[in-house]
């Protein structure tokens, strides 16, 4: 619709240029006729002017703003995208290229889409409404004739585009090379002095620039040969054949001498497409590109996808997600989250449970199998074993960022599998081993748990976790700046962010995955406190390896070989003992969780995990 | 920092720099004079042949008719010249482009150099990137491909007057001359100023996007666990707007600019025919043919540089954050008087005391320099770690980089405070702590990445600060977490610690760094490339690989940090036990990721939010029952 209404306009502006010079033309005409020029001739091409003006004003003005709607809706879709990828280890690692397609991306595409294919379509094909023009006002027989002419348009566009391929195999691999090698020493640099190699790699730069730099002039002076070809073809294909046929059809008294002239102003026209061929290739071909990369970024299959309701099953093969499906609001994610806190979870309902498990990153390295857990409403639970035993796997599972091999994921009382993973999200509460402080002030981040959280709201919640009021010591206030920009916190008061945004955010169920891993020693007594309020009421399942977190858990599970252990009192858990040893789990089994089955799991009917990983959660 | 410089002091300054690589310009000029001359003169002589032949044919003008083939011949020499003149002038133009890239880039380099590592650690990294890639480009584009056409727009236009004045007729020169200077002067400049703000504040709001998106993407996990994806979108569109408002507002400038300069256009044809209808008696056809042809094609030079106001200003801001960089300090500099007498032999002792240390950061949100953010594009890839621990408290060093950019304050929490702690000569001190306790930050000063805001820093009974940079670093060795490995081979990326190394001392120290197996299991061997950043290696190759290029340069203070993180614990301990046998004699500090790794260290400093709490062997830290026995208790 805009790239219609782009070239509409486009058109309309050339075309009242090409009726004024026609109508010069004819002024010319019936001056030596009459000997003045007619004031109404006069006075119609000025309006015509003032038409040719008002859609050149139009196509800009217009295409602009549909160019910023566009900016932002295309963007918006690649955060969904984000979102609906999830927590993938691959995209935190590509951080840097997922912003670009999200900004450079897409506002070339934008500005390729709006305001560009538009006005350049239409220049294109200029040429052949001025050569109707002529074939109908002045003169068919030199219109047909230089009708000949307009398969210079193509043909220009590819001699270009051979000359472009040829210059972006060589000059443009060079010159990506050189920017390659440049970046890497700019980044590099660091290392470099500390092993006084600066000079030496500064001088191998230079070098390199220089080689480069010749090479790439040597190849632009013969492929840019393509300029002199195109440019001299189109004046001669044009503007020559079009004055040879007006010297031909005066001499025949086919045409009069001010259509003659007319011809030679029209002629210009036929040019545009030379003018825009440059664009064509600089920022056209950027802006291909550019709508490349966001197609395929957003053709990405996220590893769990929603499955829809009534076609779910306890296996959960994931169907892709639309992108599009927004998240649930997250006041009526809070709504619901209170409804179920009072009446879904019903007594019967266990809160969190895993019933027979099977999960694998590496179809060779399973992690989870036949993982049993059952966590009653109201119970603290620790989960604990050594590192690499997949206890951050099953919090991902119960989060729904990862979808079981096979087995039931319970959440709430309600199969995970059957439902969208925003309604499973909303019943729980999750403290990390690391909490993620987005760019701005306290108030934002605490925000993030609840929209419509009160000052005083989040002034208690802060007052929980000990960075406000007496005894906090702590100068932490909500309009303090953290994250991206603000540095004025410590690794043990981001920690606390993340407890105090899980107080505002009143879901029924705790998650904690280690959240003292990584604090420093001394706050770490204050989070333990703060995580103990956060817990009262409140079902908890705490994943760690430590003694510390786990002091008062009314149940203490271990999770090894892919599998849940009871221990049916963690007072005999001997935490970590001084010299340093690694945690000897207890692995006395209950009756309640079956152990060792001698015969195994039948895995025949497993489906294979990369499906439902997409390939690419590790 | 001084105040900021003016554009005027900016253009001329990059001038002076650029000046080298200019000569070409001249050539690409006069051939764009050329050209565009020839393209005017085309439609100009097509007129005037028409016109001529016409008077011929309806007998105005006495005399033998002239050959219609002259004028064809004069039309297809102005073709041909126009096409040459195009093709020489992009030629030139390109040369001038490569030219000052190269010359920039270079210039970049050597004026960042002295200010590393510090001014390269302590800016984020994608900014500096963002510098050193968009904005040099910038700055190219305006040199190789804005200078041209805007001088070519007053020349061009000056010279068509002129001969329309002399060969066709005053007044209508005179029209044209109007009409030329509104399009090419006045229109230009119209909202100018309202379009130069709109263009800084989407140049913001831009940075700030990219900074959203960035947050969004690192901190998928948080959005996503507390549902907060529509909040996270709402707060983009809120960003958004100063865009939106932005490019609308922009595009009904440059709408009104086409709209006139179309009109204008129009008008100055009309003017001219007007005049020319008027006043030429007799009324020969040539002479208006003429006339025509040049006001039809006139336009063309001012055309071209309808957008250059905002080119300019892009270049302008892309030039101030390049100077920016030629223009910072270093934070670290050799000493002025005259260098120490290097220490004869033997490793030095190193002493803290009372060291005091925060990384400088940038104050407020407000701070944010235009277009910044968008680059933090490319290069947060990989560089988490950027800084050194302490510079981020969420371990998302990635995004975000404290340092000097426009006005600095030092950060509220010390990263190091009042530090006193001897590493003994000859001996093994290890320093152990939670993440961003500052352990890292420790190496960070030794190694004079920076200077500690107060306190004395002693090596061998000197202070640092009397070492040359150069000798400091010849004596001390570090080997890093995550090292940064060029995008050569190995042998190339050892051969940077030492340039003359021998195979065999290459050999030696890759045997020492566990490193044999390895490279004799690649089929190139020492030849074999390790990729951009060193990704075709697993991040404990990379490890090995610079344990063995600081084993390479045989240093007498050896400072390990976490540089054995990424192997499993029993490769770890026995990569660590070679490297220290290797290593006896010299100072040794090592900063650990596994408590494990420092059982035989001589002393252990348990650090705690920058400050020492614990010290002791471990055996007796271990019974103790204090931070370290807790640090002990997290690990399995």
């Amino acid at each position: 619709m805009t790239i219609l209404r782009s070239v509409a306009l486009s058109w309309l502006s050339a075309m009242a240029l090409a009726f004024i010079y026609l109508r010069v033309g004819a002024i010319v005409d019936s001056t030596l006729e009459t000997g003045a020029p007619a004031v109404s001739d006069i006075v119609m091409m000025i309006a015509v002017a003032v038409v040719a003006a008002v859609a050149a004003w139009a196509e800009p003005a217009l295409s602009s703003r549909d160019r910023a709607h566009d900016e932002h809706t295309t963007r918006a879709r690649v955060i969904r995208h984000v979102f609906a990828l999830g927590p993938a280890e691959r995209t935190r690692e590509r951080t840097g290229r997922i912003v670009s397609t999200a900004t450079d991306a897409v506002e070339r595409a934008a500005h390729l889409r709006n305001g560009f294919i538009g006005p350049m379509i239409a220049s294109m094909t200029l040429p052949i409404l001025v050569l109707i023009l002529i074939a109908i006002t002045i003169d068919g027989g030199i219109a047909w004739r230089l009708a000949i002419a307009v398969p210079a348009i193509p043909l220009a566009l590819g001699l270009f585009q051979m000359a472009f391929r040829r210059v972006s195999r060589e000059h443009r691999k060079r010159s990506r090379a050189l920017a390659a090698q440049f970046l890497d020493a700019i980044q590099g640099l660091p290392t470099t002095s500390l092993v006084n190699a600066e000079h030496r790699v500064g001088e191998t730069l230079a070098v390199a620039a220089e080689s480069s730099r010749r090479q790439v002039m040597r190849l632009l002076a013969g492929s840019q040969s393509m300029l002199f070809v195109v440019d001299t073809l189109f004046s001669l294909a044009f503007v020559v054949v079009a004055t040879g046929l007006s010297l031909e059809r005066i001499t025949n008294d086919t045409i009069s001498p001010g259509q003659a002239l007319a011809v030679i102003l029209l002629s210009t026209l036929l040019l545009e497409p030379l003018e825009r061929i440059g664009q064509f290739f600089y920022i056209g071909m950027g802006g291909i590109a550019a709508s490349k990369e966001i197609t395929t970024f957003l053709a990405e299959q996220p590893a769990v996808g929603d499955s829809t309701p009534a076609s779910a099953q306890p296996s959960a093969s994931a169907s892709p997600r639309n992108d599009q499906d927004p998240a649930p609001r997250p006041d009526r994610a809070s709504e619901r989250a209170a409804a179920v806190s009072e009446s879904a979870v019903g007594v019967s309902e266990p809160a969190l449970a895993l019933r027979d498990v099977f999960f694998a990153y590496d179809p060779a390295l399973p992690l989870l199998a036949g993982a049993n857990l059952t966590v009653e409403k109201g119970e603290h639970v620790a989960l604990v074993g050594p590192s690499g035993t997949g206890k951050s796997t099953v919090l991902a599972l119960l989060q729904s960022d990862l979808r079981p091999t096979t087995g039931q994921v319970v959440v709430a009382g309600i199969d995970v599998a059957t439902e969208l993973r925003a309604q499973a999200r909303s019943r729980l509460a999750v403290v990390n081993q690391h909490t993620y402080l987005f760019t701005g002030t306290v108030r934002e981040n605490l925000r993030l748990a609840r929209p419509d959280a009160s000052d005083a709201e989040m002034l208690a919640a802060l007052e929980a976790v000990g960075l406000q009021g007496q005894g906090g010591g702590s100068s932490v206030g909500l309009d303090t700046p953290v994250g991206g920009h603000g540095l004025a916190l410590s690794g043990g008061e981001a920690q606390r962010i993340g407890i105090a945004r899980a107080f505002l955010r009143e879901s029924p169920i705790l998650l904690l995955d280690e959240p003292t891993a990584h604090v420093d020693v001394t706050s770490e007594h204050i989070i333990l406190q703060a995580l103990r309020r956060l817990g009262q009421g409140r079902t908890v399942l705490a994943v760690s390896h430590r003694a510390a977190t786990i002091a008062d858990a009314d149940r203490v599970l271990t999770l090894s070989g892919g599998r849940v252990h009871d221990s049916a009192d963690h007072d005999s858990v001997s935490p970590v003992s001084s010299d340093g040893e690694a945690f000897q789990p207890p692995s006395r089994p209950t009756a309640e969780v079956p152990v060792d089955d001698p015969t195994g799991p039948d895995l025949s009917w497993r489906s294979d995990p990369s499906e439902i990983l997409g390939g690419e959660a590790r | 920092m001084t105040a900021p410089l003016t554009t005027h002091q900016i253009r001329r300054r990059l001038l002076r720099i650029a000046l080298p690589a200019l000569d070409p310009l001249v050539f690409s000029l006069a051939f764009r004079v050329v050209g565009l001359g020839c393209g005017i003169a085309l439609f100009a002589s097509a007129g005037a042949a028409v016109g001529e032949w016409a008077d011929h044919h309806r007998g105005a003008r006495p005399g033998s008719s002239p050959w219609p083939e002259i004028y064809i011949a004069i039309l297809v020499i102005f073709s041909l010249v126009k096409g040459v003149s195009r093709y020489l002038e992009q030629y030139f133009g390109h040369r001038v482009a490569f030219g000052v890239l190269a010359h920039l880039r270079v210039l970049f380099y050597q004026r960042l150099a002295p200010q590393s590592p510090a001014g390269v650690l302590g800016r984020r990294a994608g900014d500096l990137v963002a510098r050193a890639t968009r904005d040099i480009d910038r700055v190219e584009v305006f040199f190789a491909h804005t200078l041209v056409p805007v001088i070519a727009a007053v020349v061009v236009p000056v010279l068509t007057v002129v001969g329309m004045a002399f060969f066709v007729d005053p007044v209508a020169a005179l029209v044209l001359a109007a009409g030329l200077a509104v399009n090419g002067a006045v229109v230009p400049r119209l909202g100018a100023r309202s379009t130069r703000q709109a263009a800084r504040r989407i140049r913001d709001s831009r940075g700030l996007i990219a900074q959203h998106v960035a947050d969004s993407v690192q901190g998928v996990r948080d959005v996503l666990a507390f549902q907060a994806e529509n909040l996270r979108l709402d707060e983009l569109l809120h960003w958004e707007e100063p865009v939106a408002t932005g490019l609308t507002s922009n595009g009904r400038w440059i709408a009104r600019r086409r709209g006139i300069a179309v009109f204008v256009q129009a008008a100055t044809l009309i003017g001219v025919l007007l005049v020319l209808l008027a006043r030429l008696d007799p009324l020969w056809l040539s002479t208006l043919g003429l006339g025509l042809g040049i006001a039809v094609s006139a336009f063309a030079p001012v055309t071209a540089i309808e957008d250059v106001a905002a080119d300019l200003d892009e270049a302008d801001a892309a030039a101030r954050r390049v100077l920016e960089i030629f223009d910072a300090a270093p934070i670290v500099a050799d000493p002025a008087e005259a260098p120490l007498p290097i220490p004869t032999a033997g490793a030095p002792e190193i002493r803290f005391d009372d060291v005091s240390f925060a990384y400088p950061t940038v104050e407020g949100l407000g701070e944010r320099r235009p277009g910044d953010g968008v680059a933090s594009t490319q290069i947060t890839d990989r560089s988490e770690g950027t800084l050194p621990d302490g510079g981020s408290a969420t371990g998302d060093a990635a995004s975000w980089t404290p340092f000097p950019t426009g006005s600095t304050t030092m950060s509220p929490r010390p990263v190091l405070d009042h530090l006193t702690f001897t590493a003994e000569a000859g001996k093994v001190t290890a320093v152990v702590g939670a993440s961003g306790s500052g352990k890292s930050t420790i190496a960070a000063l030794v190694t004079r990445s920076w200077d500690p805001d107060s306190g004395t820093i002693t090596l061998g009974n000197h202070n640092l600060r009397d070492y040359p940079l150069a000798q400091l670093r010849d004596l001390v060795g570090l080997s890093q977490q995550r090292p940064y490995l060029f995008n050569s081979t190995i042998a190339a990326n050892m051969r940077l610690a030492k340039e003359d190394a021998t195979l065999l001392d290459l050999e030696t120290a890759a045997a020492r760094a566990s490193l044999t197996e390895f490279i004799a299991a690649e089929p190139e061997g020492w030849q074999t490339p390790v990729g951009e950043m060193g990704e075709r290696l697993s991040g404990g190759q990379r490890q090995r690989l610079a344990l063995a290029q600081v084993m390479l340069r045989e240093p007498r203070v050896l400072i390990l940090d976490e540089a054995t993180s990424q192997l499993d614990a029993a490769t770890e301990e026995a990569v660590l036990s070679q490297i220290l046998r290797a290593a006896r004699g010299s100072t040794v500090l090592m900063i650990a990721h596994r408590l494990a790794t420092v059982r035989d260290a001589d002393t252990i400093i348990v650090l705690d939010n920058g400050r020492i709490v614990e010290e002791g062997t471990y055996d007796e830290l271990a019974q103790a029952g204090g931070p370290f026995a807790a640090l002990l208790s997290r690990e399995n």
